[in-house]
């Protein structure tokens, strides 16, 4: 038994993102000072938060030296050991979408598409030299050129600053994470139509076997899970309540069941407006989808409604954990067999 | 005590094979070179590793993608083997071949990956293939033989109801000739082959009009004048001005002459976007006809006719099943689907895969003919050639575990019952010499902890 060590992306829009997502969550982190690599969670005693490059984290996790941690899909497709102790965990969280495209330079005007690329890789060939493509994803790379025909290629693996490669002259197309595409173009390169490798966001993923051997470890993973799911779920949704006059709240509850899409998920909550004289004034609470709203205001309306406000919530709950059903079905393998 | 470390684990997808499954696949191996054998066919042996250049020389990206490869320490980029065929060839060639048909055939593992999110991710990654190459003969009376052969073979396994589903490439080629396409598009066509015969016609359509072969609608649109605009300025400085003028500051590790020339002949090749129309729509509807050999083939004729084509396309693939009846084969052993894509791209000719039963969910291999691939792996000439290979641990996984432990059973002497290790050893030497399995059974001591 002991804590949950969660392995957080230390910079960058993974960091941005995250940082908002669990203060969203009530789950706030508290580091001492930004240079210390770790922290906590106040909410979460038996947390212990570990700041790790992003590119690091799923080959921390695999080794188990973190136990889940948030990253890109990207990265863990290229990083993982396959089939190894990591599991995804959960495979959205709203935040650091980008695609992992192929580029080439804007002036190459005849390149246009994979099959384009496939024929310059062939072209070179004739002339005694291999295809050079920059990236910070050898794996996922090289196997979607392989897949799309383009075989003679060499990988030149750059740490930083990818878009200056053809300029500079050590690689002739480069394979490189855009969320708008907008860096690539100011640098003279354009993406290929069909240039997509992969498109990601950011996702959480554990290791299994720590969590399946470890109850404490998997309780504070699963109020992670919870707090996340709910909070991303409370998102799509809007509470609006209105006062609705009637004789009596059956009926009231008839007349905004009239419209059952519009009537809330779990049905209208309704109860009586006390002024301390007679009233026939009813209290309507609605939970609704955010692209309803307009018509659920339209609904109340109709009803003769007045006062109608709409608030954001902070946890929309159902009666299960998505995330955490997958976790415990994805951790079947680690507690059932010894090996 | 436990050991400091963790035991070390098989990769992902690979399988160790036991006594019973070693003797099974032995006895199979060489009941199949019997049958081979009689007629004609020779074993031949090729390296499991090679230069990564001999597989994807003509084998498209379904099967690059699965390589394993590598640096070797002597500077060679390297492959485990994923099928045989290259190789097989490449030897036959080699050894002079010229005079006559060479029959070979051959088994030994493969090596194909997948990765857990792809349609096969769960199979084997290892595998052992057993197959026969037919080199020299054109199509189509030989491909009778190895059609044969494929049931023939199954059949002295024990299988009572094997069949071959055939297509032919041959066939959807010729008849996108038809359409005065671009290589680029037909190549395109044919790779989509799988997604049409899967009614997926509008994700090939919307791919088709990304890449620029479909362009209805695009013809208005504000950038593809711009590009049009940009393109026509830029020939016409590089006309007047010379080359490198407007191309920009960074065309990067190629010449703009390089790629002036490129353009101009790709545009000199752009395809006319009602052709590719026609001959999608004629494609998807080929792709998706399969049925008896009667039925089919009729249905194919009339495909080809209301496309405006010559149905006479459809002659080399009902010359190839006749001459499969010829060789015995039975007209219910056989069935003709068009939409047959195989992930290897070198087939030129009729195409088939492997089935038990009716179970269409995994095949127990597959063949097909490939004129081109001599030149292809750098030959000066194509030699007709076709073959096919059986995944034998899928055709005995099919056959059922009935093969059982052909080896006698083991007498264990003991060294108490003998009264001491020597005597045990020289009875055990004894009934060894007269034939019989024995061994001595040692003391086994325990030690503490758990093993792997």
């Amino acid at each position: 038994m002991s804590n949950l060590r969660f392995a957080l992306p230390s910079a960058g829009a993974l960091f941005d993102g995250t940082t908002k997502l669990l203060s969203d969550c009530g789950l706030s982190v508290r580091r001492a000072n930004s240079r210390r690599y770790t922290a906590d969670i106040p909410a979460l005693p038996g947390v212990d938060v570990l700041f790790q490059r992003q590119s690091d984290i799923t080959i921390e996790i695999d080794g188990g030296s973190a136990d889940i941690g948030v990253v890109g899909l990207d990265r863990y497709y290229e990083s993982r050991l396959e089939r190894g102790d990591t599991v995804l965990l959960h495979d959205g969280l709203g935040f650091g979408e980008s695609k992992l495209v192929i580029a080439v330079p804007d002036s190459w005007l005849d390149v246009t598409s994979m099959a384009d690329l496939a024929d310059i890789a062939l072209e070179f060939r004739a002339k005694g030299r291999d295809l050079r493509i920059a990236s910070k994803y050898e794996r996922l790379v090289k196997r979607f050129l392989n897949e799309n025909d383009v075989n003679y290629v060499s990988m030149i693996h750059v740490s930083g600053g990818l878009e200056a490669a053809p300029v500079m002259g050590y690689a002739d197309v480069i394979a490189d994470i855009t969320a708008t595409g907008t860096t690539l173009r100011e640098n003279g390169l354009r993406i290929l139509v069909d240039g997509t490798v992969i498109s990601s966001q950011s996702v959480i993923v554990g290791n299994g076997r720590a969590l399946a051997n470890d109850s404490e470890k998997l309780a504070n993973a699963r109020q992670i899970l919870e707090k996340i799911e709910a909070s991303l779920r409370a998102r799509q949704y809007q509470r609006v309540t209105g006062d609705i006059q009637g004789e009596s709240e059956d009926e009231v509850a008839r007349q905004v069941m009239k419209r059952p899409e519009l009537s809330g998920v779990d049905g209208p909550t309704i109860s009586a407006v006390h002024t301390g004289k007679q009233s026939n004034w009813y209290t309507v609470q609605v939970l609704v989808r955010k692209t309803d709203l307009t018509e659920v205001v339209s609904h109340f309306r109709d009803l003769g409604g007045i006062g109608i406000a709409a608030n954001d919530v902070q946890y929309v709950y159902r009666d299960r954990c998505e995330a955490y059903d997958r976790l415990v079905e994805n951790l079947k393998p680690f507690s059932e067999s010894g090996e | 005590m436990t050991s400091q470390y963790e035991p070390v684990k098989r990769l992902p997808n690979m399988q160790d094979a036991g006594s019973a499954q070693l003797a099974a696949r032995d006895a199979a191996t060489a009941k199949l070179r019997d049958v081979f054998g009689l007629r004609g066919y020779d074993r031949a042996e090729t390296p499991i590793l090679e230069q990564t250049e001999l597989y994807i020389r003509k084998s498209g990206g379904a099967l690059s993608s699965r390589l394993y490869g590598f640096s070797e320490p002597g500077g060679f980029e390297v492959s485990l083997r994923p099928e045989f065929t290259s190789a097989i060839i490449r030897h036959a060639t080699d050894n002079g071949s010229a005079g006559g048909p060479v029959r070979l055939m051959y088994d030994g593992p493969v090596f194909r990956y997948a990765s857990p999110e792809d349609e096969d991710g769960e199979k084997t990654r290892q595998f052992t293939q057993l197959g026969a190459e037919l080199i020299g003969p054109p199509a189509p009376s030989a491909d009778g033989e190895i059609i044969a052969m494929v049931l023939e073979g199954l059949q002295s396994l024990g299988f009572s109801d094997v069949r071959v589903v055939v297509g032919h490439v041959g066939v959807v080629l010729d008849a996108l000739a038809e359409f005065n396409l671009s290589e680029r598009a037909k190549l395109f066509l044919i790779n989509s082959v799988a997604d049409l015969k899967a009614g997926q016609v509008e994700a090939v359509s919307e791919k088709a009009a990304a890449l620029g072969f479909i362009t209805d609608r695009i013809v208005d649109d504000a950038q593809a004048e711009a590009d049009r605009e940009r393109i026509a300025t830029t020939i016409e400085q590089v006309m007047t001005e010379g080359v490198g003028v407007s191309l920009g500051q960074n065309t990067g590790s190629r010449s703009p002459q390089d790629i002036i020339a490129r353009l101009a002949r790709k545009m000199s090749q752009a395809d006319n976007p009602d052709d590719f129309k026609r001959a999608l729509a004629m494609l998807s509807e080929l792709s998706r006809i399969s049925g008896t050999v009667k039925d089919a083939l009729g249905a194919g004729r009339k495909v080809l006719s209301s496309a405006g084509i010559s149905n006479d396309l459809i002659g080399n693939l009902d010359d190839v099943l006749s001459s499969a009846l010829l060789e015995g084969v039975s007209d219910d052993q056989m069935s003709v689907d068009f939409g047959i894509a195989r992930g290897i791209a070198y087939y030129t000719g009729m195409l088939f895969d492997i089935y038990a039963g009716n179970d269409s969910s995994e095949t127990l291999g597959g063949g097909g003919r490939y004129d081109g691939l001599t030149r292809a792996l750098g030959y000066d000439r194509d030699i007709p050639a076709l073959g096919f290979a059986y995944n034998l641990d899928a055709v005995l996984a099919s056959l059922g575990n009935s093969a059982n432990d052909t080896a006698d059973d083991l007498t264990m002497v003991s060294p108490t019952d003998e009264g001491s290790i020597e005597s045990a050893v020289e009875k055990a030497r004894t009934l060894r010499a007269s034939g019989s399995r024995a061994a001595v059974e040692f003391p086994v001591t325990q030690s503490e902890g758990k093993g792997a």
